[in-house]
């Protein structure tokens, strides 16, 4: 198959970065940062076997880039992004068209915070139950039938508690006002070099 | 008002220890363990105030008679209960000398099991899928990231802000568990944790 380029496509295939994404940040084993031959090929060969792009065969995509094209899980999570990005604005037949155009970064960024968590534990304490009866035997049969009428504890006592036992959950509402606060105030006060230094690429 | 006894009765108010309930365990500061005179003119007033409630009785034996909280939920409930076995709607004479049955707080020592939550922290990060540091930023403001926390670090955890509550259903079980299988023989062991008042 041949591809005809136009003057400006092939001089900005000659001179520019083929590899980089983010200023240098990342590159990719497999593919470049721009849509080139390979890209093309892939690119119909997706649409030659799912037919028009819509969002729900993402998945397919995917997984049609890692195992028939062996890529990666980073390189396809961007293919794909950038193929639902080119076929966006309607059917493409040829994807020829858009050799040498730059493809958009798309991957998972971090960042490194301190997470609330919560955990529901359990201990003892001493303590007593009480209950009117008319004998010992009486109190007993009521403490058997669970039918006595009060449990108290003297909660100045120690508690005895596992909390290694303690299952910890994020304690999600409060994680994000944390995070939407951390960075509100980050900004605020001008530091942003701060919060990009703890933002790694996965 | 005079109260005549049979020979019996006279008798059983003579010799028996007129005190002690439950062997000994529990006596009272103003009444012993029969129906004396004192507790048969008492019975007839309550009985004069017809459909009183239970607490109203407590309230009025501890009130107009002067006795302990305790001593009024024990006269309460033979009260009651020679009304209901023996019929009595006015005249508590007949049962001048009678036992007294035992009525009375029994508290039983035991452990209670409590919950809480504790709260605490873990070294993770937040991460989304982005195109540029500025879209995953935004995305970080709006909230709009997966939270991840690294197990593999330690929690740092406050337990001190810990506020507990009695696991009452659990706690239920538990003694239910605990003494519904009491013999004979353990009742010794029992009565050790067992405080009346």
């Amino acid at each position: 198959m041949k591809i005809k380029l136009t003057e400006d496509q092939y001089n900005r295939l000659l001179v520019e970065n083929d590899k980089d994404f983010l200023d240098g940040k990342v590159e990719f084993p497999h593919i470049e940062n721009k849509v080139n031959k390979f890209v093309v090929k892939l690119f119909n060969y997706i649409h030659q076997k799912e037919g028009p792009y819509v969002p729900s065969k993402n998945r397919d995509i995917h997984t049609i880039i890692t195992r028939d094209f062996g890529l990666t899980n980073g390189e396809a999570k961007l293919l794909t992004h950038n193929y639902a990005d080119l076929t966006l604005d309607g059917e493409v037949s040829d994807f020829n068209e858009f050799l040498g155009k730059p493809l958009e970064f798309y991957g998972e960024f971090k960042f490194n915070t301190r997470i609330p968590l919560s955990a529901y534990v359990n201990g003892n304490i001493d303590g007593w139950v009480t209950g009117h009866a008319s004998s010992y035997e009486d109190f007993i049969e009521q403490l058997a039938q669970g039918d006595w009428e009060d449990i108290e504890s003297d909660w100045s006592e120690e508690i005895d508690s596992f909390p290694e036992d303690a299952e910890w959950d994020i304690d999600s509402d409060y994680a994000w006002d944390m995070l939407k606060d951390e960075i509100a105030d980050t900004k605020r006060h001008g530091d942003m070099q701060d919060v990009r230094d703890r933002i790694e690429l996965m | 008002m005079k109260i005549k006894l049979t020979e019996e009765q006279y008798n059983r108010l003579l010799v028996e220890n007129e005190k002690d309930f439950l062997d000994g365990d529990v006596n009272f500061k103003h009444i012993g363990n029969k129906v004396t005179p004192f507790v048969v003119r008492l019975f007839n007033i309550i009985a004069k105030k017809s459909q009183m409630t239970w607490d109203a009785q407590v309230r009025m034996i501890k009130n107009d008679f002067s006795l302990t909280e305790a001593e009024a939920v024990l006269l309460t409930y033979n009260f009651n209960n020679f009304k209901v076995q023996k019929g009595i709607t006015d005249d508590f004479s007949s049962v001048l000398g009678e036992p007294l049955v035992y009525y009375g707080r029994f508290i039983f020592d035991t452990e209670v099991p409590v919950f809480g939550t504790v709260s605490g922290y873990i070294d993770g990060y937040a991460e989304a899928y982005a195109t540029s540091y500025e879209e995953f930023l935004e995305q970080l403001q709006n909230g709009d990231v997966e939270v991840v926390p690294d197990w593999n670090n330690r929690v740092d955890s406050y337990d001190n802000d810990t506020e507990w509550e009695v696991d009452h259903d659990y706690a239920h079980d538990r003694v239910s568990d605990n003494t519904s299988d009491f013999s004979e023989e353990e009742l010794d062991d029992f009565k050790d944790s067992v405080t009346i008042g």
